[in-house]
């Protein structure tokens, strides 16, 4: 057919791995340590956990550095860890009203059941780049620690045992101001990386996928339900904005009884939906909720909001299978990426039929044998 | 049972790379049997990350991991070669989680596994070829939405693709699909035949050996 498939083989993939491997032993500066990544760089670290669905930030360091800062390329890595190890157990189910919160603000009401918690945040720091000179920097962060807010350190110290604030959603509960979703069709959260979700999986599946999904995927889903042609966001108020520590406990396999192994740190979030349809009850509110692992409120919010906009969606509306098939970043980009691969085959099949179809054109009357 | 003792079998330094747990291959070969039980039938299951990305042949891999045992031979292929660089790769990654010999010679091999070809030579019985789907859904291109996906396979309710077919040849004269040629399997399922080119197609029909199709990003097999 006049195509030369071009040959690489082995040689060339132990060529490749070669150079990166090269340009990390010959880099001058000194090799990053994890626990400079995890100190460093604990909003990526969270990331990877979050994407990779493995709370671990050792590994998620340790794949960071292996993956050369390439968020995907790092959760992949702790996917791929994730499948070489067994399924020992499942944990016991989490209540998320033990959060002990490191931060949370309630945007929709002034005060809420517990106190509005600043927190750690970039929120309402002039975002201007720090051009001083790394020492004169390194200074005035050793000098603002040695001075810090005293209530800003009591807020996080271990000593004032677990805080663990009310709900703004009780107080709409109890003044019947809002739809009560809890429902009994989905008693066991479904296990995503066990039962593939597909549209109709129900919710716990697709809180599931979201609370793994890609950051950007979930923004840019929400984005685009906000201005783009898709419209099933409006007027989503936020409830809770939260970050904190949860345990984590599991049967014990002698004494049969939940033992907390651990803590993990999660954002979650609750998007209030004003009920504005007409065959809805536009007395009350309906409530979307975002969990995801780390501090990520980009994540959390994006997955609230469409939650709570897939609840509300007419049946037939694409939203359901938009985030349950398009937001996983490793099925997405790996997709994407296998362009990269030869389609020397599949190219020349494309070439053949066209082929076909203008020899058939020229024939001045195709009959039916011919047209295979 | 304590927890070190449960897990001190995967912390081996000596063991093999480990790519895939042992319950993970248990729950692929059941769906495969499932699979082969209902020809044509599409069976969830759940899909893990492999070491290659998403789309980079990871369904092949899988199955390929899961039904392989220390006697077979393995080859794999890419778009008819050997030497391409994903088969390298995939060959490499096979051997060294799972020790097996690997060949060019598809008639030396128990598996093949292959990404858009099926071998030339004649297959017996006792081979098996493994073929990694990008796109496993045959119907995606009449209907978007997979409830409505499901339902029409359901009720092999298969009148759109007939249409579709019809369409083609009356404008063009030809059927113009090139790879992904649909099929029916044993009169009930219709298949989409992964991006095989369409003269590949044939030998697939009533052949010998098995033939798997794993979907790795899509989740099915």
């Amino acid at each position: 057919m006049g195509y030369v498939a071009a040959r690489g083989g082995l040689d060339a993939i132990r060529a490749a791995e070669e150079l990166t491997r090269r340009r990390r032993a010959e880099a001058a500066s000194p090799w990053l340590e994890l626990d400079q990544i995890t100190e460093r760089l604990p909003l990526a670290v969270d990331r990877v956990m979050s994407e990779g669905g493995l709370w671990d930030e050792p590994s998620a360091a340790r794949a960071l550095r292996q993956a050369d800062g390439d968020l995907i390329e790092a959760a992949h890595l702790i996917r791929t860890y994730r499948s070489t190890l067994p399924r020992l157990a499942y944990s016991e189910v989490a209540d998320a009203d033990d959060l002990d919160v490191l931060r949370r603000i309630v945007p929709a009401y002034r005060e809420p059941p517990g106190p509005q918690l600043l927190g750690q945040t970039p929120d309402y720091t002039g975002r201007l780049l720090d051009r001083s000179a790394e020492d004169g920097a390194r200074d005035a962060a050793a000098q603002a620690a040695a001075t810090r807010v005293e209530a800003q350190h009591r807020a996080v110290a271990p000593e004032d045992g677990p805080r663990v604030p009310g709900r703004l959603l009780d107080v709409l509960r109890r003044s019947n101001l809002a739809v009560d979703r809890r429902r009994a069709d989905d008693p066991t959260p479904v296990d995503i990386t066990r039962v593939p979700a597909r549209p109709g999986a129900g919710r716990s599946a697709r809180l599931a996928v979201m609370a793994r999904a890609e950051t950007g995927a979930l923004v840019q889903l929400w984005y685009r339900n906000i201005l783009g042609p898709d419209n099933n966001l409006h007027e989503v108020t936020l409830g809770e904005v939260r970050h904190g520590r949860l345990g984590v406990a599991v049967r014990h396999p002698h004494i049969d009884e939940p033992v907390t192994i651990g803590h993990v740190r999660v954002t979650e979030v609750e998007a209030i939906e004003d009920l504005n349809g007409s065959d809805e009850d536009r007395t009350k509110f309906d409530v979307g909720y975002g969990l995801c692992l780390g501090h990520n409120e980009r994540k959390a919010i994006a997955m609230a909001n469409l939650d709570i906009a897939v609840e509300r969606a007419a049946p037939d509306d694409p939203l359901e299978q938009s985030i349950v098939m398009t937001t996983d970043g490793l099925d997405a980009s790996g997709f994407l990426e296998h362009l990269k691969l030869p389609h020397y085959v599949t190219f020349r099949s494309m070439v053949e039929r066209k082929t076909r179809m203008r020899a058939v054109a020229d024939e001045p009357t195709p009959r039916p044998e011919q047209m295979t | 049972m304590s927890i070190a003792e449960l897990t001190a079998v995967h912390e081996d330094p000596d063991a093999r790379v480990t790519v895939l747990d042992e319950y993970a291959k248990r729950e692929i070969r059941r769906a495969v049997l499932t699979a082969v039980a209902v020809p044509g039938y599409q069976v969830p299951f759940g899909s893990r990350e492999m070491p290659v990305a998403r789309g980079w042949g990871s369904g092949g891999l899988q199955i390929t991991l899961a039904v392989i045992g220390p006697d077979d031979v393995v080859k794999v292929y890419d778009q008819g070669e050997d030497a391409g660089v994903n088969a390298a790769n995939l060959r490499r990654l096979i051997r060294s989680a799972q020790g097996v010999a690997t060949t060019t010679d598809a008639r030396e091999a128990t598996v093949i596994q292959t990404r858009h070809r099926v071998p030339e030579d004649t297959l017996g019985e006792d081979q098996i070829l493994v073929l990694q789907v990008p796109v496993p859904e045959p119907l995606r291109g009449v209907e978007r939405d997979m409830h409505r996906l499901r339902q029409m396979h359901a009720e092999g309710d298969y009148a759109r693709m007939w249409v579709s077919l019809y369409e083609d040849l009356v404008r063009n004269g030809v059927i113009t699909r090139t790879t992904g040629y649909p099929c029916l399997v044993g009169g009930r399922y219709v298949i989409a035949t992964t991006p095989i080119p369409r003269w590949d197609v044939p030998p697939l029909h009533r052949a010998a050996f098995l033939s798997l199709f794993g979907a790795g990003r899509e989740k099915g097999i």
